[in-house]
């Protein structure tokens, strides 16, 4: 039997931090990380030790997030539907929220730009570069988590980054 | 070429230096009472009703009889009103074959 508070104490940090960089908000990021522990302790019989419980948790983590960040993009959908039918104004809430405290950095602005054109990423490779960079997991760890090769970790890091360039390259332009 | 190789190192460099700075930040702590909300998340949740067996055999063996009730009413109401005339010569025809 999974002693929750115990699991709590030890991954809450990491588990917080993650959904924070999928998600950018506070409150979404506390609700996820509720969601994650209450299903850890639901399906503690389905887990059996199989694999690492840090490498378990991560992944249901990894997909409460993008399940919130899907759910917020049919929410912007019907609430753009709802405008165009009526006068009422948009919800706001679905707006990237800059909570980070290191964007007070005098990097702030180009920070701030980082985290939007992240979240342009393709899931997959989202995935990667957060549990990559941020999360600073060896990328055979980030395989495990994903499913997938390390090479495959590797292109999905090198196509990321490429992503990543090719927008800010789009923005100077812009500017 | 050599220029364009080397904007891209730089750009790689600039990023990396990025992610480095997003990644080397103090953890930051959910709130306080995270914990009880999920612990009461999973206290309410055993409580539920529809999680212990005899809850649900109790709302079968109720389901079941409403069933049958709404099942007994529709046939009533299927077979009409009894005709008394009919009822009267059964009766009768009945009767003389018990004499």
């Amino acid at each position: 039997m999974l002693d929750i508070e115990q699991t709590y104490i030890v991954y809450h940090k990491m588990v917080f931090n993650t959904a924070l960089h999928y998600l950018q908000n506070k409150e979404d990021a506390e609700e996820v990380t509720q969601d994650v522990f209450v299903t850890v302790y639901n399906k503690q019989a389905a887990f059996e030790g199989r694999a690492n419980l840090k490498t378990w948790i991560y992944k249901i983590c990894i997909n409460r997030c993008l399940d919130c960040i899907k759910a917020k993009k049919r929410k912007k959908r019907l609430s753009s539907v709802w405008t165009f039918f009526s006068d009422m104004p948009l919800h706001n809430d679905i707006a990237v929220e800059a909570f980070h405290p290191e964007t007070a950095l005098v990097q702030k602005e180009a920070l701030l730009q980082l985290m939007n054109q992240i979240q342009k990423l393709p899931d997959q490779q989202k995935t990667a570069l957060i549990l990559s960079k941020f999360e600073q997991l060896p990328q055979y760890e980030v395989a495990e988590i994903m499913g997938v090769s390390v090479k495959a970790v590797e292109s999905l890091l090198y196509r990321a980054k490429q992503n990543l360039n090719k927008m800010r390259l789009k923005n100077e332009g812009n500017e | 070429m050599k220029e364009m190789n080397k904007i891209n190192v730089l750009k790689d460099m600039e990023l990396e230096d990025q992610f480095s700075l997003l990644a080397n930040h103090e953890h930051i702590v959910p709130s306080n009472n995270l914990l009880n909300k999920i612990q009461a998340q999973i206290f309410w949740q055993e409580q539920a009703l529809w999680s212990k067996p005899k809850t649900i055999v109790m709302l079968s063996i109720v389901l079941i009889v409403i069933m049958l009730n709404v099942l007994f009413i529709w046939s009533a109401y299927v077979k009409g009103p009894i005709d008394a005339s009919q009822m009267s010569t059964e009766f009768t025809i009945n009767n003389q074959l018990y004499k």
